[in-house]
Formats: C-alpha cells, structure tokens, sequence
C-alpha cells in the first residue's frame, strides 16, 4: 500500500513539473541548442571566413577587466556601507537604507540615463563646468568611456554588497567581536581575523554575484561606453545585429554561457551557509550608535557619499528632464535655464514626418503589455516549477538544476536564440509579438521560484493534514491553506517579474521591431539620437520608469515580511 | 583591586543605572545579581570597556580606566552564549588571546595545554567548537577567558543556557577552578541558588542602585528589604501594620504577630514568615492563627502545604505529614522566627 501511494505521488509530482519544463525545454534549451548548433552550421559557416581571434579576446578581456574593476571598487564602498547599516543606528537609517537599495531595481537604460544627466556631455557637471569655466567643450569626457561605465556598475552593485554582506553582519554575533576586544585584539586585528573570516562566505558570495552581473552587463555598457569597447554581451549583438555574423555571435554567446555558469556555481557553493547558528546573534540588538569620534567620522562620511551616490544620478535624471536649456539648440553663450513639462508633453503627441519615428505612448502601451503578460507567464510557471521542486525526491530531484540553469543565463543569448529559433519555418517571423513577454517571463521565472520555494517549503504540512481531515479536497487545501499563506511571497515575485520586464533591455533589443519597441529600446534610441526634444523625452521616459520601478521597489519592502531578503 | 564610582547609564532615555560604587577584593568571588533588566549585565560591560558610562568612574589599582579600551585593560569576560569563534577550532580558541600577546609558539602550546587540562578536556584540542556540547562549550570559552592570565574576569550568566543537572556540576567546578586560579571574579546572575553555591559575596543591583552587598547567609537571614526576600524566595511576605505603642507587634489581615527583629524605619512593612520556620498545632498558643489546607504538594522530604487563612491569605508552609484538604490548622511562629522588612516596592 505504501510503495502504491508513494508510486503515485510520485506521479503527480511528474505532472507537475511537466508544463514549466515543456516551456523551459521549447522556449529556452530550444533556442540554446540552436545557438551551438549555429557556431558548426555550414549554412552560415562564409562567417568563420572573416572570424579573427581578437573578435573573440577582445570582448572576454574587456568583460573580465571591467567586472574585475568594478567588482573591487563595489566592495571598497559596499563593505564600509553594509557595517554602516548592520552596525549603527543612526536618525534615518532606514530611509537611506530603502535608497541605497534602490540602485538593484532600476532598469540598465534608467542607470544610463541617470548618469548621463548627471556627467554625460550635455549633463549637469558638463553644462555647469562649461558655464563657470566659458567651455566651448564638455570637460568631463567619462561618457563613452570606462569611467562612466564602472561608475555606473558601482552604482547599481552596491546595493547587492549591501543587502547581501550587511544583513549577514547583522545576524553576526557582535559578542563574538566583543569576545576579540576582552582577549586582548583591537579594533583592526578583530576586523581582520573575527569579522572578515566569519563574512567570508556572504562577501564572496556578493563578489562573485556582482562580478557576473558586471561581466554580462549589457545596458549600461552600449549606453555609456562606446564602439569597440564592448563587453561580451555587447558584442554579441554588434555581431548579430550590425555585421550579421551569426556564428561568431553564437560561439561569443557559448564561452558567455560557460563563464556565467562556472560564476553561477560558485556562488552557489560558497553563500551556503558554513558555520550555522554557531555565530548567529542570539538577541536582535545588535545596533548602536557610532561609538568614539572614529566611528562617527566614518559613519558621517559613507551617509554622505551614499546619499551623494544615489541622490545626484538620480536626481540629475528627474531635474534635467523638467528643464530646457538653450544652448542645445546650438546658441553659444548665455545659457537659459527654465522649467519645463514639454518633454513629458511631447510623450503624448504624436508627430510624424520622420521615418523612424515612433509615438512614446506606444512604447509604453507595448511595456505595459508585455510586463503584465510576463508576470502572468512567470507566476503561473513559477508557482507549478516551485510546488514541484519543494516536493521533489528521487528521479525527479535531478531535474532540479534544469529550472535554475535560466538563472545564469544572459538576456542577450535569450535574444540571440529566439531570433535563431524564430526565424525558421514555421515561424519564419522573430518578431513575433508574444515572444518578448515570454523571453521576460524567462527572465523572471528563477526569480519567482527563488522567492516562492522556501515559503512552500516552510508551510508546515500538519496544516494541510487538518484540512484535509476536516474533509477539504486537494484543490479546496490548495486555495484555503496554501494560497493565503504563499500570497505575499508570490506578490512579492509578481511585482519582481513586473518589474524586471518592463526595464529589460537585453533581449527586448533583439526582439523588439523597429513599429513596436518598448520602453528601454525607445529611451535608447532617443538618447542615441541628437537633439534636445530626443534627448530630453529619454530622460522624461526614463524618469517615468524610474518612478514605476521606485514604487515596485517599495511595495516589495511593503509586502515581504522581515527576514525574507533572498534577493 | 577594582573600583567602580557612582557608574551612571541611560538605556533608552531611563535611567539603568543611578550612581552604583563597590569594589572587589583580591581573589574576591562576587555574584552581581539582579532581575533581568536590572542593568547587571550593562555594569558588567562598563568594567569591560564595552560600553561606555555616562557618570561615574572605574578604577584599577587606584588608577583611572575609565577611557582605557576594552583590549588594553587585560581583563577577561565570559558570555551567556559563550561566543566561541565558530571559525577556529578548540586549541585556537583558546590561544587567541595568547596570540594577541605576542606570545612564543612553544609557550603558547604549553598554556593552551595547561588550560585544557585545567577544564579536563585534554583531547579535545584539534576538535570544532561546533561540535562539542553545550556544557564543553562552556568549559572551552572559561579556559579561553583564563588563558591568558586576566587580572579579572568577568562572567555574564555563564550557565543560563544549560540544564538544571549540568548546572550544579558545573558551579563547582567552576568555583574550585576560580579559587586555583585566585583570579578575582565578577559573576552576573539572576539566579539565587547559583548566585548562593559560587560566590564568597553578593551584590544585589534592583532600581539602578546596589541593594545590599554580604555574604550569602547575611542576605539569607538579614535581606534588605520586602522585595530581596521575595526575589531570593524566602518566604510567604504579608502585609502587617506597626501597632502605635507596641513596637514589636504587627497587625496583619490574620492576627496580630509578634516579631523579634528591630522594626524597618517607616514606610509600608511587610512580615516574611518562611515555611520551613512555621510549626504545626503546637502547643503554643502565642503568635498563632487558624488556617485551612488548600492543597499539598509532596516535595521529597516534606510535604509543602498551601493553605488559606481566614481573612483569604495563601501561605506556603513546609510540614512532615500530610493533611486532607479542608483541614483546619493551627500555625505558629516563634518571633524569633519572624522578619519585619520594609515594603519599598508599595511606598
């Protein structure tokens, strides 16, 4: 009788899996296959006749400099940041807490935006240095430029070092510090052999995170950098979209996948956790106020450059897209500022006359839509994905690492391998408009899984048993016990999944057609054009953005209970 | 030795502590102990230097240490959770602080081994901290306290987190290892019997202000106040008024009482009538009242009787034979037997 009820569980578990895998498996191996399947096809093998190893070298050098720059300036701000946050209290630390976190939500496009109002060539530094200094040209040249691409990586990777290293430092025993200080170990050799070793892990762990989000960066690079100076991920599109060289952007999209899956690993190896409850801080009170002059200078200086960090891209973005200036229409001289909702206005108007002109309005209509469909895609799939992981044993537990391979996997060769897999019969059409919300859904779905599985796992059974006793069946169980327990956690994945889609840019540059963008390839193409009305709709666009995804932000922070941080 | 003046502390705006001074002799063993929320352990960490006072001074030697950081007094401290580095196994737990005196590889082995063998735990060196039990943990982190020679320690509810049995083990052992060491010990608790088994003297810190400091038999048989006796569980406390012209005797809701100690100066008094002190239908008829068994509870050697007296007091008596519920009883107490303390809680 055992083996039979066990055998069919089973069964129903396998059924389980099957939808969300049928879609993992058409949707998103389909397209990977046909990537390697593009690097040795002979169809396009006139591609390998042009292929120089630096086409190769280039990208994955520049990729591995940048993230590695990146990755340690990130740390040297992040780490004095998450002891801030851990450690001291501090009259509005949850405020500035709220905003340092910010950065992780934002679209790319939005962070490029930001920081070329804030120190691109018509930006605020620029114009103001210009004006002070009688400049005919920028001073500050770091857009198109490594600068401004790193800066904007420390910008947004910071939160991660944050979220990541400090909550772990405040769930940090202090009295295993305090144990140091009574044995005789100042200050610094406590940090250098108590605290550091004790956060290795949740450091590492962060290092490793924030250096595969810098070497796939994609956004930020194409909008801050310049030609030829592209990270993998750029020149997989340059190679596909510009030169259509499929099989060097397939083989580019290979070597991306294996280093994304190597860091994916690792940092799954080394954030589990090592020591458990042994340095858990046994009481909540972990937060004091900064002690001694050194403390309160250091504390005083990182609230300074946080607030400076996150306030002055971000508020150049929203200020410049309220303002007109007249030197952009090419009058040399006195510089007018005035305060101005034309850009905004001009979002809904819709001109014509240009060929590659398309309304904003639509860009938004086409975002809205496809963020609502992937979430429902995402949520729906992810729910199904998660239920099955959280009951998994045997066989079908080795199917785990199916689901949580997308998690590693970029955008971009998401793109790459749609427009491969789509552009044969019987679709014989890229374009397809569904297929964005389902490369968004994609996207989304480790994230829905991410944050749904522990609460699944968590639920504890003996509540289904007495629903079930009291005579309710499977599916009554499901929505009387389960759902209303799993709700916030699947809320806080929905509004995750929204989110993410509507500020995507990687794959939506591929995918999108030139009549139906969205709103990241729309603010790309604006600020990639000259002209102060294109110029200033991208920054009242992605101000717009901004604002949608700061209230997303926030509504997360609202709905999750303390404690649930998994990403 | 030590010194601590007038030490003053706020924690969330109230005042924690108001103005405490005592000292500590040479090889001294005292317990500081208090409800939780007295502000024990935050006195504790001033000496350590892990927090800082806001009035008051601490004094080693007759020298100011007040502004000393914590890892340049050279006093040890060990916590309610231990705090054993998870990162670092038994022997390298126990030579940190060794290490952060520059001390030699070959002497650094010959202490850790002494300490080890100090708390019996010889071959336990190589072994993780996370995996030894609750009461070896405790040993580790008292050998890693003493390893490098404090001129203090101090000891924050180091049995709290450990069961009854391993408890009473360990407070002996734990007292023959401070009197071998002649080390002087601060030991915070809130627990009377711990407090009783370990220390030469008790420092009893209620409201922010030192209670009462003695031996452990003087705060038996003279506590302070209405509240000492009730928080060390000395006995059933009845509220009893001062009779004008009969400065012995006591009006209580049951009877008058004569009681032989000298009467607290003023405010509310309350009589602390212990159950082991009280006699059953004696002959004596002085200093006695009527009571009913409510229930008996059997307790080992006695039985603990709770019984009702007419005005609906409940006592707690201790009695060699068991009565029915219901039963009436005659109780006496000799007035010797009787304490009149003073009530401050109800002033």
């Amino acid at each position: 009788m055992l083996t039979r009820g066990k055998t069919k569980r089973n069964l129903k578990a396998g059924l389980l899996w099957l939808l969300p895998l049928a879609f993992l498996v058409f949707f998103f191996y389909q397209p990977l296959v046909a990537i390697f399947r593009l690097v040795f096809s002979p169809q396009f093998a006139s591609g390998w006749d042009r292929f120089d190893l630096t086409q190769l070298t280039r990208p994955l050098l520049f990729s591995l400099y940048q993230a590695g720059l990146s990755t340690l300036l990130t740390l040297a701000l992040g780490l004095p940041a998450a002891w801030l946050f851990a450690r001291i209290d501090f009259p509005g630390r949850k405020f500035l807490r709220t905003l340092a976190l910010l950065p992780f939500i934002l679209p790319t496009v939005v962070v490029a935006a930001a920081f070329n109002a804030l120190i691109g060539p018509r930006g605020w530094l620029n114009l103001g240095l210009m004006q002070l200094l009688g400049l005919a040209q920028p001073p500050i040249r770091l857009v198109g430029g490594l600068g401004a691409i790193i800066l904007a990586h420390v910008f947004y990777n910071t939160s991660i070092v944050i979220r990541m290293v400090g909550t772990a430092w405040g769930h940090l025993n202090p009295r295993l510090e305090e144990a140091s200080r009574m044995l005789g170990a100042s200050p610094w050799q406590t940090l250098r052999r108590v605290t550091l070793p004790l956060l290795g892990p949740s450091i590492l762990g962060a290092a490793l995170l924030v250096f595969l989000f810098d070497f796939t960066s994609y956004g930020v690079v194409r909008m801050l950098g310049r030609p030829g100076l592209g990270t993998l991920e750029v020149d997989i599109y340059t190679q596909a979209m510009y030169y259509l060289n499929l099989p060097v952007a397939g083989l580019l999209s290979i070597v991306q996948l294996i280093f994304t899956l190597l860091l994916t690993i690792m940092q799954n190896r080394v954030t589990s956790p090592r020591y458990g409850k042994a340095a858990l801080a046994s009481e909540s009170r972990v937060l004091h106020p900064p002690r001694g002059l050194g403390q309160k200078l250091l504390a005083g200086f990182l609230i300074l450059i946080i607030l400076l960090m996150v306030v002055m891209p971000l508020g150049s973005l929203v200020t410049r897209s309220l303002v007109t200036l007249d030197a952009e229409r090419g009058q040399r001289g006195g510089i007018e500022t005035g305060f101005t909702l034309r850009y905004y206005q001009e979002l809904f108007v819709n001109r014509t006359g240009s060929l590659f002109y398309v309304p904003p309005l639509l860009a938004v209509r086409n975002s809205l839509l496809y963020a609502f469909l992937a979430t429902l895609i995402a949520a729906a799939l992810g729910l199904l994905a998660a239920y099955a992981l959280a009951g998994s044993s045997g066989a079908w537990g080795l199917l785990e690492p199916l689901f949580m391979l997308p998690l590693g996997t970029s955008a971009v060769t998401l793109g790459l391998g749609f427009l491969v897999v789509f552009n044969r019969p019987p679709w014989n059409n890229p374009r397809l408009p569904l297929l964005i919300p389902i490369a968004h859904a994609l996207i989304g779905l480790p994230f829905v899984v991410r944050s749904l599985l522990p609460a699944i796992r968590s639920l504890p059974a003996n509540l289904r048993e007495t629903a079930r006793v009291m005579g309710a069946s499977p599916w009554r169980v499901f929505m009387e016990v389960d759902l209303p327990i799993l709700l916030r956690a699947l809320l806080v994945a929905m509004v995750f999944a929204f989110t993410i889609s509507l500020g995507e840019f990687g794959a939506a540059s591929f995918l999108a057609s030139p009549q139906n963008p969205t709103i990241p390839v729309a603010i790309f193409r604006y600020i990639s054009q000259p002209g102060a009305l294109n110029y200033g709709q991208a920054l009242a666009m992605s101000t717009l953005l901004l604002l949608v995804c700061a209230a997303g932000s926030f509504l997360i922070e609202k709905i999750r209970l303390p404690g649930e941080e998994s990403f | 030795m030590l010194q601590v003046e007038g030490i003053r502390k706020d924690y969330e705006g109230r005042p924690l502590l108001r103005g405490v001074s005592f000292e500590v002799q040479p090889a001294e063993l005292v317990a500081l102990l208090g409800a939780s929320g007295s502000g024990k352990s935050t006195m504790l960490r001033i000496i350590a230097g892990l927090e800082e006072p806001e009035g008051g001074r601490v004094l080693w030697d007759g020298q100011d240490i007040t502004d000393l950081p914590a890892h340049k007094r050279g006093f040890g401290l060990m916590f309610q959770d231990y705090a054993l580095f998870p990162h670092r196994n038994v022997y390298e737990n126990i030579a940190f602080g060794l290490r952060m005196q520059g001390l030699p590889q070959d002497q650094m082995d010959q202490r850790v081994a002494s300490a080890l063998e100090m708390i019996q735990m010889g071959p336990f060196a190589q072994r993780a901290v996370t995996e030894l039990s609750g009461g070896e943990q405790q040993r580790v982190a008292l050998a890693r306290a003493l390893a490098p020679r404090p001129r203090l320690l101090m000891l924050d509810e180091p049995l709290g987190a450990l069961d009854h049995k391993l408890r009473v083990d360990l407070i002996q052992e734990l007292r023959r290892i401070l009197h071998e060491q002649e080390v002087p010990a601060i030991y915070v608790t809130h627990d009377r019997d711990e407090a009783f088994a370990l220390a030469d003297r008790l420092l009893v810190l209620h409201d922010g202000q030192l209670l009462q400091s003695g031996s452990p038999s003087q705060l038996y048989q003279t506590p302070a106040n209405a509240w000492l006796a009730g928080f060390l569980g000395l006995g059933n406390l009845v509220p009893a008024g001062p009779i004008p012209g009969e400065s012995r005797r006591y009006r209580t809701s049951f009877g008058v009482l004569e009681a032989a100690g000298p009467p607290p100066e003023n405010g509310p008094i309350m009589l602390l009538l212990r159950p082991q002190d009280a006699q059953i239908n004696a002959a004596e008829e002085l200093n006695s009242f009527t009571a009913r068994v409510d229930d008996a509870i059997f307790s080992g050697e006695s039985y603990r009787l709770e019984l009702l007296t007419s005005s609906g007091e409940r006592l707690q008596i201790d009695s060699p034979n068991v009565y029915p519920a219901g039963a009436e009883l005659r109780i006496s107490y000799s007035p010797q037997a009787l304490l009149p303390l003073q009530d401050t809680e109800n002033e």
